[in-house]
C-alpha cells in the first residue's frame, strides 16, 4: 500500500484520459482520446491569450501587462523568425518545395535562386544608362517573387458536378490561400519541365520567377489557360448554386 | 493560479506591488540595446574605398580599404578567370568592377618581398586560414597583383586542384611509362604564363638553353623563343605537360643570370600532397607525384635556384576526400548527414584545420622552411568597410537590411567571416 503511494499514479477516473500513453499499440481513436476535455488546440488554448509578436512588442512591453499573469498561448513551432530578413511569403514556398523534411536543401535553393535573381538584375542595373531605366529595374527578389505569385494566381477552377447522370465541369470562384498555392506549384513545376534540363534547378527558378513578374513564361501560360477552360464552361456556371 | 490572479486584477490598486509574485516571466523587460552603443559618426564618415588603385603605392594605413582593379590588368593577370573565386568573379560581373579589399596578411607578404635578399634561394610564406572562406585566394590575387604591376616574372597556378581533380583526360605519358599528362591542364597553364609574361619575355629575349627532344622526330632546338616553344607546345597538346616541365628548367637556370625578380604562386597547394580522383584503368588511384605537371611544378619549390619568391596558399578544398562510389556512402544520402559534403569542392574536410593536417607530412617536408602568416576573419572596421562596399553597391536589397538593425543581424549570423557573409548577403 505504501508502494503505490509513492508511484505517482492517474486516479481510475483519470486513467481514460492516458489510455493513449499506457497502450502503446492502440491508435489515438481506439483509446477513446478525442471527445475527452481539453483534447483538441483550440479548446485547451481557447482562453490563453496571444504570445508577444514582435521585438519592438517585447521592448515597449507594460509591466502590467496582461501576458505577466495570464496563461500565455505556446508559440507553434514554425520556422517563424523575428529576424529582419523574414518574410511569410518565401517561408510559404519554402514549405511547398520540402520533401522528405529536407529543410536545409530547401533553404540552399532558396538562396540560391535569390542570387542568380540579383546577379542578374544588380548587373543590369549597374550597367544601366539613364535614371529613369535604374528605376524600373528592380532588383530586390523578394519583391518579384511577390509579383510572380500575384500575377500567376488563377481566381477560378473547374470541378465536376454530377447534374442528371453526367459530369460537368464548373468553374467556380477560388479562395486566395488556395490561389496562392496553386500559383506556387504551377511555379514549381514549370521549372521541373524547364529546357535546357542540365541547367541546375535555382537557375531555371530564377528564369522563372523573373518571367512571371513580367507577365511572361510558362507559369503564366499555365494559368491563362485555367482561365480559358473556365471562359468555356462559363455556361455551366449556375449549376454551383441550382442544386 | 489563475483564481488568485483574477481576483488580484479585480482588486486593482490594492496589491499592485504583490503583483510581481505571480508574474509568468520577468516583469520588467530589460532593453537589449541599453548595453554600450557603437559610436556611428565614426563609421559613417571613414572612407571605405581608396583611390589609389595601384598595388605598389598601398601602405598600412589603407588597410580594410577596397581598391578597383584595371581591367586592363585583370585580363592580363588571369585571362581565364580562375585567378579569382567564382563566387567572387559573378560579383565583380554584377558589380561592374573588381575591387578587391586590402587586408594585413597579403601587406605583410609585400613587405617581406622589399626586404629579401635576392641571391638567397626562395623564400615561402604560407598563407593558412583561421577558419574557411577567410579569403585567402583574394589576399594571394593582391600579391599577384602586386608582383605584376612591379614587372616581376609571374609563374602562377591559380587552380592547382583542378588538374588532379577535374583532369577529364588524363593520359599516360608517351616518353615515360610510369607518368601521367594531362594535356589540357597543362595547355592552360601555358597560355596563363604566356599571357602574364608577354612583355617581360619579350623585352628580356628569354631564350631556352637547352635542347628539348619530344619524341624520335620532334625537338625544340636551344635557343627558341619561350612564346614560340609555348606555341608549339599549345598546338602539340601531347607534349604539353613536358613543355611546363621544359619551362620550370629554364626559369630556374636563367632568372638569376637576365636579373629577373619571379614570384611564384600556388593556390591551395595542399591538393599536390593528398588523393587525386584520376583513376588507372585497373581502378587504382593516381598519386600526385606521378602526374608530369605536379612533378614539374613541385621542382620549382626546391632550394637550387634563386631570385625568387614563393606564395602559397593552404585551403580544404585542396585536400580531397578520396573519390568513393555514391552507392558505397550510405551516409550521404541522409538529408541531416548532407551538411557537410552538400557543396562539393567546399569543406569537404573532417579534420582540424591546422597546417599540419592540411598539408601532411609530405607537404611539409616539400615546403619546409616557410614563412606561416595566419590570414584571420574580418576585424570590426573591416567588417564595416564590407557591409558600405555592400551598400554601395546596391547588393543589400532588404529595406531593413539597410539600417543598423540589418547590419547587427548580419554580424551577428556571420561572425564577421567573409566567405559567410558574401553567402548570407548574396541571398537575401
Amino acid at each position: 500500500m505504501l508502494k503505490s503511494l509513492l508511484l505517482l499514479r492517474p486516479s481510475p477516473a483519470q486513467a481514460a484520459r492516458y489510455l493513449h500513453l499506457s497502450k502503446p499499440y492502440l491508435t489515438a481513436g481506439q483509446t477513446q482520446y478525442h471527445g475527452q476535455k481539453d483534447s483538441t488546440w483550440w479548446e485547451k488554448y481557447g482562453s490563453h491569450v496571444d504570445p508577444v509578436q514582435s521585438r519592438s512588442e517585447l521592448l515597449n512591453m507594460d509591466d502590467l501587462d496582461e501576458r505577466h499573469f495570464r496563461p500565455v498561448k505556446p508559440v507553434i513551432p514554425t520556422y517563424q523568425s523575428f529576424s529582419c530578413f523574414h518574410d511569410p511569403i518565401v517561408s510559404r514556398v519554402m514549405g511547398i518545395l520540402l520533401r522528405d523534411g529536407n529543410r536545409e536543401l530547401v533553404e540552399e535553393l532558396m538562396h540560391k535562386t535569390f542570387r542568380t535573381i540579383k546577379l542578374i538584375q544588380v548587373g543590369k542595373w549597374h550597367r544601366a544608362k539613364t535614371d529613369e531605366e535604374r528605376a524600373q529595374i528592380e532588383c530586390n527578389p523578394v519583391i518579384l517573387l511577390t509579383r510572380a505569385v500575384k500575377n500567376a494566381t488563377p481566381i477560378v477552377r473547374l470541378t465536376r458536378i454530377a447534374k442528371g447522370g453526367t459530369l460537368y465541369s464548373v468553374p467556380i470562384p477560388m479562395s486566395p490561400d488556395r490561389g496562392v498555392f496553386t500559383a506556387i506549384r504551377m511555379l514549381i513545376d514549370s521549372t521541373h519541365d524547364a529546357r535546357p534540363h542540365d541547367q541546375r534547378f535555382w537557375t531555371l527558378f530564377a528564369k522563372e520567377i523573373m518571367d512571371a513578374a513580367q507577365n511572361q513564361g510558362r507559369t503564366i501560360k499555365k494559368k491563362q489557360e485555367i482561365h480559358r477552360n473556365a471562359e468555356l464552361n462559363r455556361a455551366y456556371a449556375h449549376f454551383k448554386w441550382q442544386k | 493560479m489563475t483564481l488568485i490572479t483574477s481576483c488580484l486584477i479585480r482588486a486593482r490598486g490594492t496589491y499592485r506591488s504583490l503583483y510581481r509574485f505571480y508574474a509568468n516571466s520577468a516583469t520588467r523587460t530589460t532593453d537589449v540595446h541599453s548595453v554600450a552603443q557603437d559610436s556611428s559618426p565614426s563609421k559613417a564618415e571613414q572612407p571605405f574605398r581608396t583611390t589609389i588603385n595601384d598595388p605598389l603605392l598601398h601602405t598600412e594605413k589603407d588597410v580594410g580599404l577596397f581598391y578597383t582593379v584595371d581591367p586592363n590588368d585583370l585580363k592580363k593577370i588571369s585571362p581565364f578567370g580562375k585567378a579569382l573565386p567564382l563566387q567572387f568573379r559573378e560579383e565583380c560581373e554584377a558589380f561592374n568592377e573588381t575591387s578587391v579589399m586590402i587586408r594585413q596578411p597579403s601587406l605583410d607578404v609585400i613587405k617581406l618581398m622589399k626586404q629579401i635578399n635576392w641571391n638567397l634561394p626562395p623564400l615561402k610564406v604560407v598563407l593558412f586560414p583561421s577558419e574557411v572562406g577567410v579569403g585567402m585566394s583574394l589576399c594571394l590575387f593582391h600579391v599577384l597583383h602586386y608582383g605584376f604591376r612591379k614587372r616581376m616574372l609571374l609563374v602562377n597556378t591559380p587552380t592547382a586542384g583542378e588538374v588532379l581533380k577535374l583532369a577529364l583526360d588524363a593520359t599516360p605519358s608517351p616518353n615515360n611509362e610510369q607518368m601521367w599528362d594531362t594535356p589540357a591542364a597543362a595547355s592552360a597553364w601555358l597560355k596563363t604564363f604566356a599571357i602574364n609574361n608577354e612583355e617581360i619575355l619579350k623585352e628580356t629575349d628569354f631564350r631556352t638553353k637547352f635542347t628539348y627532344t619530344w619524341s624520335a622526330r620532334e625537338s625544340t632546338p636551344a635557343g627558341t623563343h619561350l612564346l614560340d616553344l609555348i606555341a608549339y607546345a599549345t598546338d602539340r597538346i601531347k607534349y604539353a605537360s613536358e613543355c611546363v616541365g621544359a619551362i620550370v628548367k629554364e626559369v630556374k637556370t636563367q632568372v638569376k643570370e637576365k636579373n629577373i625578380q619571379t614570384l611564384v604562386t600556388f593556390d591551395t597547394i595542399n591538393s599536390y600532397y593528398g588523393p587525386s580522383w584520376i583513376v588507372k584503368p585497373d581502378r587504382s588511384t593516381v598519386k600526385p607525384n606521378e602526374v608530369t605537371m605536379v612533378k614539374a611544378l613541385q621542382e620549382l619549390l626546391l632550394p637550387d635556384w634563386n631570385n625568387a619568391f614563393i606564395v602559397v596558399t593552404i585551403g580544404p578544398k585542396g585536400v580531397l576526400i578520396p573519390k568513393v562510389r555514391e552507392k558505397d556512402n550510405w551516409l550521404v544520402h541522409y538529408p541531416h548527414f548532407r551538411t557537410e559534403h552538400r557543396l562539393p569542392g567546399v569543406l569537404m574536410y573532417d579534420g582540424p584545420m591546422t597546417v599540419k593536417s592540411l598539408l601532411r607530412t609530405e607537404g611539409i617536408e616539400a615546403l619546409e622552411p616557410f614563412v606561416p602568416i595566419q590570414v584571420q576573419k574580418y576585424t570590426d572596421d573591416e567588417f564595416n568597410s564590407q557591409y558600405r562596399y555592400y551598400l554601395d553597391r546596391n547588393w543589400i536589397q532588404n529595406y531593413r537590411g539597410r539600417e543598423d538593425e540589418g547590419r547587427k543581424e548580419i554580424l551577428f549570423f556571420t561572425a564577421k567571416n567573409p566567405f559567410e557573409m558574401a553567402k548570407f548577403v548574396g541571398s537575401r
